[in-house]
């Protein structure tokens, strides 16, 4: 039974003319190619532009989800809190964290199978990075300097908007990622307004934004440095509502849904497969001087010690929140357990006589804005209200007029003036310093001087925060986690407990033959190059 | 401009024992001098129990040695509550120092060195896992590599960009040579596995890839060893992967798909193609009775079927519910032949590895699975499958797993004891 292996010459000869048979493949356990994965997204739109992502937004969350399938970052942070090399396979800085030092991938090329180049991922990550810090190129590396340390760089760079990306003639954006934007419609999935063949082009949807689109398809990258992705193409529905979403998910229609929280308990008690990440939805309260009396500290604690955190989680929220006691969950900063958020209507109702008469009172209510939309926001917002109310503190929840959407919506002048806000804010970084810098300088509290944190030290992390919960200007409510409802053929979910999907390792348990395998395997029918009768684990 | 840190992935500094140091002269400065301090510690991180213990018995010592006597219970004047925990970027440890009600905090963040793991080669008797290797990078195969004419054991362990030979030091394994891989392709699922052939005498160890194929020449001196790469795919071998009979290499390769995922079910002999039969991911060859040769086929299909074929490639049995990986091994005791195979879970399930034995048409499970910390990438025999008469003492398995807790990839000896 022993070879001799010069013999096999002979049959090496041989292989280049046999053809692949198709299968009768079904379940296995190794990850398989194919198939094409529906995704179905709350969200009416998609920018796949980082540049004009908004920080804290969940507009944010979502448009980094979808750009993940198309960019890359330098590095990523795995599961296990390991940096893990990306675009940059070295990275090197001096003593001080001031000078930062990537060398970068060779041979890696774009969707559109040109070369990237350290310019042009210093040409990317340039309008991204914070002020004060400057991106350089020599040969294949790229330099980030600052005048102050950056020692949690590495954090900044792995998450949030340092996406990797090239901006073409048109304006579109490429990237080098595993999937790259094969076509959007606006009307059914057959009515694709562009398309473009793999290696021949490789753009985003018309402009950068996906504005007014309901179907977004991205086909698999096969040039991608990090490994061809195991699902041939991955189909988007915007503009799908809540329960739609896990209608379509139990008829087999959608293979990932996101789940709003009041639906999880409904998904599980019918056996769907449901996921959560770590808290990364903050719903809080902060003051603003849009009226006097929320300037008075008195009034701030006595609003503090009014809210009943425990029933908005359990009850509203149904278990599917936690109570919130600080701006960063536990997970991020990582000492978020140290701070007690007190609930005491006494204690709130002897602060409250100690104040004017006037203050707060029907006559005068202190007027609370809901910025964010949607009935959770609301429903919240009236539970502060009746907190407020035992108190004998009177708020009063005023309408909105959204110029746009979004946590950080602005107010029409017609509106009357409020001095509370309720807003949310999606976590987006995995740097604690520079989520709570963001936090304070998109939200507008504590002092301004002061957003500019330069130290990564947990403890004047901890000190900074604590300092800003002291003084009662912004009020953690409750933290809630994203939920995804997922098919029964998706395999290798393994997405970050911070909310990345990792999409590009996730393959379908699908069975291959017959005229409906073939329909499962492009549901949106838009122009290949690929012929759809391809056996299943056949890598195209 | 001198750079301090050349970091690549996972850059790791301190030791557990150096963090817990340096926290214990911060929370000493905020405890009073020479009082008596009661000391408690609770886990909110991934530090498993015996580290805690390990940090907690480090700052006690530290404390005490600043001149402070550890109580327990009330008659302390000073709580010290110490809490492990982490965020993306470590670990940290946070001192609460509690006095007359007033508490006070320091935190450290810190971040733990990899601690090399000593593997040793003792037999088991029974069916049983014994860790001989972990890294962080991927592992595709480990092997031992035949001894004869060393003095020393070696490992080969073949990563995606790597094939490092290793060297056996009392407890542990040092690095002997590394060799970069010249790799075009990466794969989000990859495949690669190692065996020895002989070319004129001289041993090569072979690291074979779905679309290209490496080798190493055993015979020379270790300073003049080479990697040999070849991708075409007129080279022989290329795009194909021999069968083996637990150890032994056999004349026979089975072609890898298109994806370097599994196989065609395209079985070649050296006078060209032999068989066709469903697709797999992977097989092994058996004999059904002591002092034949092993004939029979087994393969794990990509359809979750496990099949036997005899040696006139007739199906003799089909059965359900087989993971990827399997393969055979050779029991030096009843010189009969046993199937070992994983279980059904994907890239995010603990794993399990079951022993079979082929029975009167049936195949009989023989013990309770193995349990692995996660899901198990590849399977195959401890000793390098070679083409030459077996002569090594591992008889094993090697089973590389991705440990679902750490992250990490770790090589586990599966040994079976026979006569059950």
């Amino acid at each position: 039974m022993r070879l001799i292996e010069s013999r096999w010459l002979a049959v090496a000869s041989l292989l280049s003319c046999l053809a692949l048979f198709p299968t009768g493949a079904q379940s296995t356990v190794q990850p398989r190619y194919g198939g094409t994965l529906r995704v179905e997204l709350h969200a009416a739109s998609v920018s796949l532009d980082p540049r004009e992502w908004k920080a804290g937004t969940v507009e944010f969350a979502t448009n980094e989800k979808m750009g993940a399938l198309v960019f890359d970052r330098l590095v990523s942070l795995d599961n296990y809190g390991r940096f893990q090399p990306q675009l940059a396979v070295e990275w090197s800085h001096d003593a001080s964290f001031k000078r930062w030092q990537f060398t970068l991938r060779a041979n890696v090329k774009f969707s559109d199978g040109t070369a990237l180049s350290a310019w042009e991922v210093a040409a990317a990550l340039e309008p991204l990075l914070p002020k004060g810090q400057q991106i350089s190129t020599s040969a294949n590396t790229v330099v980030i300097q600052s005048v102050a340390g950056i020692p949690d760089l590495l954090e900044e760079l792995a998450s949030g908007r340092f996406f990797v990306y090239r901006v073409q003639v048109d304006g579109t954006l490429t990237g080098t990622g595993p999937f790259f934007v094969a076509a959007s419609s606006r009307g059914g999935a057959g009515s694709a307004d562009s398309a473009t063949a793999p290696g021949k082009s490789a753009t985003g949807p018309q402009g950068s934004s996906a504005a007014g689109m309901t179907h977004l398809h991205f086909r698999a990258n096969e040039g991608t440095w990090s490994g061809r992705p195991f699902v041939d193409a991955i189909d988007v529905t915007l503009s799908v509502p809540p329960l739609r979403q896990l209608f379509d998910l139990q008829l087999g229609k959608a293979d990932l849904v996101e789940l709003s929280p009041d639906l999880v308990r409904r998904a599980m008690q019918e056996n769907l497969r449901v996921w959560s990440s770590a808290p990364v939805l903050l719903y809080g309260l902060r003051f603003s001087e849009g009226q006097p009396s929320a300037t008075k500290a008195e009034l701030r604690e006595a609003i503090a010690l009014s809210l009943d955190r425990q029933t908005m989680a359990n009850v509203l929220l149904q278990k599917q929140a936690e109570p919130a006691s600080s701006l960063l969950p536990q997970w991020l900063s990582g000492y978020a357990f140290l701070f007690n958020m007190e609930t005491s209507p006494e204690r709130a109702k002897e602060i409250r006589a100690t104040l004017p008469a006037g203050v707060a009172t029907g006559a005068e209510p202190l007027h609370l804005r809901v910025d964010p939309p949607g009935d959770l926001a609301k429903l919240l917002g009236e539970r502060v209200v009746v907190n407020a109310r035992q108190a004998a503190i009177s708020l009063q929840v005023v309408s909105r007029t959204p110029l746009h959407s979004g946590s950080t919506a602005t107010a029409s002048s017609s509106e009357p003036a409020a001095g509370l806000h309720l807003f949310a804010w999606h976590y987006a970084s995995l740097s604690p310093r520079v989520e709570l810098e963001s936090m304070m300088t998109t939200l507008n509290f504590g002092d301004s001087r002061e957003a500019e944190l330069s130290s990564t030290d947990p403890e004047q992390l901890y000190e900074r925060e604590k300092k800003l919960l002291d003084e009662h200007r912004i009020l953690p409510l409750i933290a809630l986690p994203e939920y995804a409802g997922l098919g029964q053929n998706v395999r290798d979910w393994m997405p970050a407990r911070w909310g990345e999907w990792h999409l590009a390792d996730v393959w379908l348990d699908l069975p291959s033959s017959g005229p409906a395998a073939a329909d499962r395997a492009d549901p949106a029918k838009t122009p290949v190059t690929q012929p759809l009768t391809q056996p299943m684990g056949a890598k195209p | 401009m001198g750079f301090l840190f050349l970091c690549g992935p996972a850059a790791r500094a301190d030791s557990l024992e150096e963090a817990a140091r340096n926290f214990a002269r911060k929370v000493t400065s905020l405890l009073p001098s020479h009082n008596s301090v009661s000391l408690s510690v609770r886990n909110l991180s991934s530090l498993n129990a015996e580290q805690i213990s390990h940090f907690s018995q480090v700052v006690e010592g530290e404390i005490q040695s600043r001149g402070h006597k550890i109580s327990s219970g009330d008659a302390a004047g000073v709580l010290l509550r110490v809490t492990l925990s982490e965020n993306p970027a470590g670990l940290l440890a946070i001192g609460e120092v509690v006095e007359n009600g007033q508490s006070r905090f320091t935190l450290e963040g810190f971040s733990l060195a990899e601690v090399p793991y000593g593997g040793s080669n003792s037999k088991k008797v029974t069916l049983s896992r014994e860790l001989v290797w972990k890294q962080q990078d991927p592992i595709l195969d480990l092997k031992f590599l035949r001894s004869d004419g060393q003095k020393k054991e070696r490992i080969a362990v073949l990563g995606i960009n790597a094939l490092s030979l290793y060297e056996g030091q009392e407890m542990s394994w040092s690095l002997v040579r590394s060799f970069p891989i010249p790799r075009s392709e990466q794969s989000r699922a990859p495949r690669g596995q190692l065996f020895q052939l002989s070319e004129n005498g001289h041993p090569r160890l072979i690291a074979d890839f779905p679309k290209l194929i490496c080798s190493i020449d055993l015979g020379g001196a270790l300073d003049s060893m080479n990697l040999e790469c070849n991708s075409s795919e007129q080279k022989e071998l290329v795009g194909l992967s021999f069968l083996t009979a637990g150890p032994f290499l056999l004349d026979n390769a089975a072609k890898w798909d298109s994806s370097g995922s599994y196989f065609t079910g395209e079985i070649y002999a050296e006078s060209g193609i032999r068989l066709h039969i469903d697709p797999f991911f992977s097989s092994g060859f058996l004999a059904l009775k002591s002092g034949e040769p092993p004939a029979v086929l087994v393969t794990t299909g990509i359809d979750g079927r496990g099949r036997i074929l005899d040696k006139d490639d007739r199906q003799l049995l089909s059965f359900k519910d087989w993971g990827s990986q399997l393969i055979t091994m050779h029991s030096s005791c009843d010189d009969g032949w046993r199937i070992l195979a994983t279980a059904r879970v994907d890239r995010t399930g603990s794993d399990g590895i079951m022993a079979y034995q082929f029975e009167e048409h049936d195949v009989i499970a023989l013990d309770q699975p193995v349990a692995m910390p996660g899901p198990v990438l590849s399977l195959g025999s401890e000793q390098v499958p070679s083409d030459a008469e077996f002569a090594g003492h591992h008889d094993g398995a090697i089973a590389v797993v991705r440990n679902l807790k750490t992250g990490e990839y770790e090589a586990y000896r599966i040994s079976m004891a026979c006569g059950r």
